[in-house]
C-alpha cells in the first residue's frame, strides 16, 4: 500500500530528492511513453502549470515514487481553461477555488495492472481523501476516455463538461468526480482500508485560497 | 440527433440500477444514429469463453447463440482488433491482417443473415478483464457517421461502460481467485523453477507447494500448472 505525501509550496523544500524523482519519472511517462510532450534536455517534465498554486500528491511506495496527482484550484489557471475549454460546451469551463483540476498523473510501470486493488485505486483513494480533508467539491478535468470506467468500478460519479474529442488520435472527455463520504467510503471498501493513506509534514497550506484569505506563498 | 440527447442519456445512466434498462435505453437512444444492436463484453482472449464475459447482450436473438456456439470469437476480426486498440474503431477499418481471413469474412457473411451489416466499436478499460468492447451494430450496408455522431455516440459509450462498472458488484474481487500463496507459487513457476525449487526458496515442504499449484488449478478449472500461469496472468493476478 501506497503512502500519499502532499506537497506543495510551504514544504517543497522537505522533498527535493522525490519531487527530482516524480519530475523524472513524468519524463519517463509522458514524453517517452504517451508522447503528449516533447523532450527536454534535463530529462525532467515540467509546464506551465507547476506553478505555486499547485499541489502535488506524492504516492510513495518501498521508498520509490510510483505515482502521481497534481492539484490545482480551477480559479487559477490551467489546462482545462488554457487548453481544452472548447471541450466544455455543456457546462462552461468551472473556475471555482473549490474545484481541482487533477492532472499529471502516472504509475510506474511496474506497479500497472494490478487490477481493482492496484495504484492506481490507491491514488484515487488518496486523492478523494485530500479533496474532503480539504473541503472541495469536484475534482477532475481532462481525461482519457478509455479509463473512465476506472471511476465507475469505484462507485464514482463524474460529470461530463462536454463531448468526448478526438485529438492527436486519443479520445479525451472533460468530466469532474463528485467529492464526498460515500466516494472515499467506496474506494476504501474496494482496498479493504479504514485508516488514511495521507501523509502531511511540514506547514501545511490549505488549498482553498478564496480570494479574500489569499496568503502570498512567493 | 442533438447533443442534448447525448447529456439526457449520461444523466439516465447514473439513475440505471440494473443492466437491463440500462440496455434499452442505450439501445433506443443510439437507434438515432442508425445502430440496432449493440454487445457491451470482456474482450476474449487466446480461447477464452465469450459468454460469461458479456455485460449487456442487444445482440439480435439467435445471433449471439450462433456466434458462441461456433467459437466465432476466435476468427472475428472485429472482436480480435478489439483487444489490439484502445481507440475507438469502424468494423470496416479493423486492418486486413485479422479482417481478410476466411474466418472473418465467414462470420461477417453470417452476421448478415441477422441484419447485421456493419458496425463501431469502443474499446475501454475493464477492471475484470484484459478490456472491454462495447460494439455498435447497424444494418446499413456501410455505416456513416459524421464527426459529431461519431463524439456523441463515444461520449455514451464511456458512460454505459462506467454505469455498468459500477454496477457489477465487487463481491468476487473481494478475496479473489487465488491466495497469496498461490500466486506466489504461480510466480516461481512463470519464472521455470521446479515445485522442488519453488519449495526450497519459500522454505516450504514439496508437497506444500504443490498443494498450492493443485488450488490454483482449481480455482481456475484448468489440468496443468502453465495452464493456470497463463490464466492468472490474463486475469492480472500475478506479473511476471
Amino acid at each position: 500500500m501506497i503512502k500519499v505525501h502532499v506537497v506543495n509550496a510551504l514544504n517543497k523544500h522537505l522533498y527535493e530528492n522525490e519531487f527530482d524523482e516524480f519530475l523524472r519519472r513524468r519524463h519517463d511517462f509522458f514524453v517517452h511513453q504517451k508522447r503528449w510532450r516533447p523532450p527536454s534536455p534535463d530529462g525532467r517534465e515540467l509546464d506551465q502549470f507547476d506553478t505555486d498554486t499547485a499541489t502535488y500528491l506524492l504516492g510513495i511506495e518501498d521508498g520509490r515514487v510510483v505515482t502521481s496527482a497534481r492539484l490545482i484550484p480551477t480559479s487559477e489557471p490551467h489546462m482545462v481553461s488554457e487548453v481544452f475549454s472548447h471541450m466544455c460546451e455543456k457546462s462552461g469551463v468551472p473556475r471555482r477555488p473549490d474545484w481541482a483540476e487533477w492532472t499529471r498523473t502516472f504509475v510506474v510501470p511496474d506497479k500497472r495492472s494490478t487490477g481493482l486493488r492496484g495504484t492506481l485505486t490507491q491514488l484515487c483513494c488518496a486523492v478523494m481523501e485530500y479533496a474532503l480533508d480539504e473541503g472541495l467539491a469536484a475534482v477532475g478535468g481532462v481525461q482519457e476516455t478509455y479509463f473512465m470506467p476506472h471511476h465507475g468500478a469505484l462507485k464514482w460519479r463524474a460529470e461530463p463538461m462536454g463531448m468526448a474529442r478526438e485529438q492527436n488520435g486519443e479520445w479525451y472527455i472533460v468530466a469532474y468526480i463528485h467529492v464526498n463520504e460515500a466516494a472515499l467510503a467506496s474506494v476504501r471498501k474496494i482496498l479493504g482500508i479504514d485508516y488514511s493513506l495521507l501523509v502531511r509534514r511540514g506547514t501545511q497550506l490549505p488549498f482553498i485560497q478564496w480570494p479574500e484569505t489569499r496568503l502570498d506563498v512567493a | 440527433m442533438i447533443d442534448s440527447d447525448v447529456f439526457d442519456f449520461v444523466e439516465r445512466c447514473r439513475k440505471h440500477t440494473a443492466t437491463g434498462p440500462l440496455l434499452g435505453d442505450l439501445l433506443e437512444t443510439v437507434r438515432n444514429l442508425g445502430f440496432e444492436h449493440l454487445i457491451l463484453s470482456g474482450v476474449p482472449l487466446g480461447g477464452q469463453k465469450l459468454a460469461p464475459m458479456v455485460e449487456l447482450n442487444g445482440w439480435p436473438a439467435g445471433w449471439f447463440e450462433r456466434y458462441v456456439a461456433a467459437e466465432h470469437a476466435a476468427v472475428d476480426g472485429v472482436c480480435i482488433y478489439s483487444a489490439k486498440t484502445l481507440k475507438p474503431f469502424f468494423w470496416a477499418d479493423v486492418p486486413a491482417k485479422w479482417s481478410d481471413t476466411e474466418g472473418s469474412r465467414r462470420v461477417a457473411g453470417e452476421a448478415t443473415e441477422f441484419g447485421i451489416l456493419s458496425g463501431f466499436a469502443v474499446p475501454m478499460l475493464s477492471v475484470h478483464h484484459w478490456q472491454s468492447v462495447l460494439s455498435f451494430a447497424s444494418s446499413q450496408k456501410s455505416c456513416s457517421l459524421s464527426p459529431r455522431q461519431q463524439v456523441q455516440l463515444v461520449t455514451m459509450a464511456v458512460y454505459a461502460g462506467m454505469s455498468i462498472q459500477a454496477l457489477s458488484n465487487n463481491d468476487d474481487g473481494d478475496e479473489g481467485p487465488l491466495t497469496d500463496r498461490e500466486k506466489e507459487v504461480l510466480l516461481w513457476a512463470a519464472a521455470g523453477k521446479t515445485s522442488s525449487e519453488t519449495s526450497q526458496i519459500l522454505g516450504l515442504t514439496e508437497r506444500t507447494v504443490k498443494w498450492h499449484s493443485t488450488r490454483a488449478r482449481e480455482a481456475f478449472g484448468v489440468a496443468t500448472t502453465t495452464q493456470a500461469v497463463v490464466e492468472a496472468v490474463r486475469r492480472r493476478l500475478i506479473h511476471p
